[in-house]
C-alpha cells in the first residue's frame, strides 16, 4: 500500500493505493494518527486505487473515525471500488461513513 | 474428488501472501473465476490473520498453518489446518452491522466475511488440530 497526503486548505486528502490488509493496516493507522497529532482533523481518504481491503483495514478506518469524532473532526471516504464498498456494506460501515463519488465532492462536503 | 495440494506456512502475517499465491495458482487451475479467487483470498487472509493473532499470539515458532486445496464436484475445497490451541471461529457471535460507531468493538468481521463469501464453512478438530473447511463453487454467481 502507498499513501500520499495532500492538503486542501484545512482538509487533508489521503490517496491510498494497493491492498489494505493485516500486513499493512498499521501503516494506515500510523498515517491517521500522524494527521490527528498534527491537528489535521478533517480527512478525506481516497480509495480509488485500493482494490482489496480486509477487516484489518476496516478496523483502522473505524478506529480513526472514533478518534476524529472526539475532536470534532471527520474521516470521509471517496471513490471506493466495488469490492471495497461491498465489504464496507457487509460491516454496515456505509451507514457510518460519508462516502462520495469523488475526492472533490468529499472536500466540498466539509 | 481429485488430488489434494498442500502448502505449509510459518504462522506470521508475512506468510499470507504465500497462501494467496497458492490459492491463485490452484484456484485458476480448478476453474475458479477472478471473483471467486478474490473471495477465497479474502477468506483465507482473514482466517490466517485470526490464527496468527489469536491462536499463536504472533509467536511464529509456536506451530504451523497448512492450506490444502482439492477440486470437488462443482467447486473447490479449501481447508486451513493449524495446531494452535483449539478454537472454533464459527462459534464467534456475528457482529451487528447496525451498531452505531461508538458501540462498535474491534473484531468478528473477518469470519463474517468468510461466511458470506464462501458457499459453505465448517469447523472440526482432530488430533489436536483446528480444521476449517470451506467450499467455493465454480458456478458464476448471480
Amino acid at each position: 500500500m502507498n499513501i500520499q497526503a495532500t492538503n486542501a486548505g484545512q482538509i487533508t486528502v489521503l490517496q491510498a493505493s494497493g491492498r489494505i490488509d493485516s500486513m499493512n493496516a498499521q501503516q494506515l493507522a500510523d498515517t491517521f494518527n500522524a494527521q490527528i497529532s498534527a491537528g489535521q482533523t478533517q480527512l478525506v481518504l481516497d480509495l480509488a486505487g485500493v482494490d482489496y481491503m480486509s477487516s484489518a483495514g476496516l478496523r483502522e478506518l473505524v478506529n480513526a473515525l472514533k478518534k476524529l469524532k472526539k475532536v470534532a473532526g471527520d474521516l470521509r471516504l471517496a471513490q471506493p471500488s466495488k469490492r471495497v464498498r461491498e465489504v464496507m456494506e457487509m460491516a454496515g460501515l456505509d451507514t457510518i461513513f460519508l462516502i462520495f463519488e469523488t475526492s472533490a465532492e468529499a472536500i466540498d462536503s466539509f | 474428488m481429485g488430488e489434494r495440494h498442500t502448502l505449509q506456512i510459518i504462522p506470521r502475517l508475512t506468510s499470507v501472501q504465500e497462501a494467496l499465491d497458492f490459492i491463485s495458482e490452484w484456484g485458476a487451475h480448478y476453474g475458479l473465476d477472478e471473483d471467486a479467487i478474490y473471495h477465497c483470498h479474502l477468506s483465507v487472509d482473514e482466517i490466517i490473520t485470526n490464527v496468527v493473532e489469536h491462536g499463536f499470539e504472533f509467536d511464529e515458532n509456536a506451530g504451523f498453518i497448512r492450506i490444502e486445496m482439492e477440486p470437488m464436484e462443482g467447486g473447490v475445497l479449501i481447508e486451513v489446518v493449524d495446531n494452535a490451541p483449539l478454537f472454533n471461529p464459527l462459534m464467534h457471535p456475528t457482529p451487528d452491522p447496525s451498531l452505531p460507531l461508538l458501540e462498535r468493538e474491534n473484531g468478528g468481521w473477518g469470519i463474517h466475511f468468510v461466511r458470506k463469501f464462501m458457499n459453505s464453512v465448517t469447523y472440526h478438530s482432530t488430533g489436536g488440530m483446528n480444521h476449517l473447511r470451506m467450499l467455493k463453487s465454480t458456478a458464476p454467481e448471480a
